[in-house]
């Protein structure tokens, strides 16, 4: 007589997934409890990776370190740059030339659509669709490539700092990124096409790991998390910062909630992205690119915090100043470590095989989660 | 900015809470002691004119003489952000936490005990300490962010518990 599903059941039988497992994009370990193939539990345990920056950041002056923030969300390190500049700019109250304000949103809007590309190849892999993993990083080279021409670096690129930018656009840079654009259009509609015409892809991520809205707000989920739930929470637009205000953009929205709906608004975000990134180009004023910095820069004592859109969400710093040379505090509100914690309500009673697509759409950069 | 009315009424009810205004960024801040907050927490969340529904951002700071914490709430209704901040004794570190609240606090207060040992009343690890530390191993002694803490190297890198004497 064969054995009925509850008697062959294993309850109770733990699962480590990770630190080493190739899908958690990298030190995260998953503790999954599961009963036969359903996660009866999951408890992610985080802090491989925990450098202590915070720490290491009231030990330095304002300035230096800025070259930390590189190494948090190391994807997309210019929006990192972008938020812990605003947060020193904000305690020691230095206004910012509005061509350095240009220059940073277009360069951050650049690195944006880099770390979605890396999003979408590492997604795809992550669901089997290998293809689509070499086309999104042929297209990410570029955008590093035209990030290169204008920071020198390639990753990490300790380029914005408080009161400007350091240097103007090169030679030859619009006509650049103008050419990278137009070949991005047609490749990013390509990739799309290869992920939402492929029936497995679709079957594996529609549907799957629903956040309702009500349920992202409580968790306190931001950026393409929170969009595919349905709610237009987008910091550029509901508390604009340099530029934005002056800017044409539309945030793109899906109600779904699913691992599709998180895809679809960062692909969406990508053209948004192009477009910001177009009108930055014709509305860029002549000008300044750098404010006048004393050389030994002593904010007033007070506290100030920054709100900025990274591509995984509110990247927020929050800054205490006691009038001396270092902070008294910088503390780092990174979107990945609240959407980690929400894991544990978001794999409860799923698959172990749509525990990788979950965590997948959430997008997760582990160097900005243990920090 | 929530509407004068409602921060009169708030005024009313917490008459010992102190009102800020950043006009920079037109955040309200306020400064509330310790056995009041969780009220006023609740108070946030449920009033409609407030409607505090996401939390943004908890933090702490070693002063040398008491930690504050530092909430961030936002609105999503209504679009503005109310900061709530508070002092914890550096002796008897305590404040009633507000996972109950928005669940999304869990592993932001874990954070805080972790770094500088404050004990969230009510969170559901509360007292568990391999269980609240959440960024530092397990078994690691003292609390790192402290600013009189003083790490101790025990020879072995890779395993972090440190001898004490």
């Amino acid at each position: 007589m064969p054995l009925t599903s509850t008697e062959i059941s294993s309850p109770g039988m733990t699962i480590n997934m990770g630190p080493q497992h190739p899908s958690t994009h990298g030190v995260l370990r998953l503790l999954v409890e599961l009963d036969g193939e359903v996660v009866h539990s999951c408890r992610p345990v985080i802090g491989y990776l925990h450098r202590g920056l915070e720490k290491m950041f009231e030990a330095r002056p304002y300035r230096q370190c800025i070259p930390f923030t590189d190494r948090l969300d190391y994807l997309a390190a210019l929006n990192n740059n972008l938020a812990i500049s605003q947060a020193v700019e904000r305690v020691g109250n230095i206004a910012v030339p509005d061509r350095a304000q240009y220059i940073r949103v277009m360069l951050c809007e650049m690195n944006r659509i880099a770390s979605h590309l890396v999003f979408i190849g590492t997604y795809a892999t992550d669901i089997g669709a290998t293809t689509v993993f070499l086309y999104a990083f042929r297209d990410r080279e570029k955008m590093l490539d035209l990030l290169e021409m204008m920071t020198g670096a390639r990753l990490t690129y300790n380029w914005i700092r408080p009161g400007g930018v350091p240097t103007d656009l090169p030679e030859g840079f619009e006509k650049a990124v103008r050419s990278v654009f137009e070949e991005l259009k047609v490749t990013l509609d390509e990739n799309n096409r290869l992920l939402t015409g492929n029936r497995i892809f679709r079957v594996r991520t529609e549907g799957i790991g629903v956040i309702s809205k009500e349920h992202a707000i409580a968790w306190g989920a931001t950026g393409p998390v929170i969009r595919g739930s349905g709610v237009p929470y987008d910091i550029r637009k509901i508390a604009p910062y340099e530029v934005y205000d002056r800017l044409d953009f539309d945030v793109p929205v899906f109600d779904q909630g699913d691992c599709m709906a998180r895809y679809l608004v960062r692909i969406e975000e990508i053209r948004q992205s192009m477009r910001i990134v177009e009108q930055c180009f014709k509305d860029m004023p002549e000008g300044e690119i750098m404010t006048k910095m004393p050389k030994i820069f002593r904010p007033p004592a007070g506290q100030a915090y920054s709100r900025t859109e990274s591509p995984r969400g509110e990247l927020s710093f929050f800054m205490v100043s006691d009038g001396s040379l270092n902070p008294v505090r910088v503390h780092v509100r990174a979107p990945s470590f609240i959407h980690l914690s929400m894991l544990p309500d978001l794999l409860k009673g799923v698959k172990v095989a749509d525990v990788i697509a979950i965590l997948g759409s959430l997008d997760t950069v582990l160097g900005e989660v243990d920090r | 900015m929530p509407t004068p009315e409602a921060i009169s009424k708030l005024q009313q009810l917490f008459s010992e809470t102190q009102l800020k205004v950043d006009w920079a960024v037109k955040d309200l801040i306020l400064d509330v002691e310790c056995d009041t907050f969780k009220k006023l927490c609740l108070f946030l969340r449920r009033n409609t004119d407030f409607d505090c529904d996401f939390l943004a951002d908890i933090t702490s700071w070693d002063t040398g003489e008491s930690f504050p914490l530092w909430y961030r709430f936002h609105s999503m209704s209504l679009n503005h952000t109310v900061i709530v901040r508070t002092n914890v004794p550096r002796d008897n570190p305590i404040i009633a936490s507000v996972t109950d609240i928005w669940p999304g606090a869990d592993w932001l207060e874990r954070e805080c005990f972790d770094m500088y040992g404050i004990d969230f009343e009510g969170h559901p690890f509360q007292g568990d300490l391999a269980q609240m530390r959440i960024l530092m191993p397990k078994d690691w002694d003292g609390f790192p962010f402290r600013k009189d803490y003083e790490p101790v190297f025990s020879g072995d890198p890779l395993h972090g518990p440190q001898e004490r004497n």
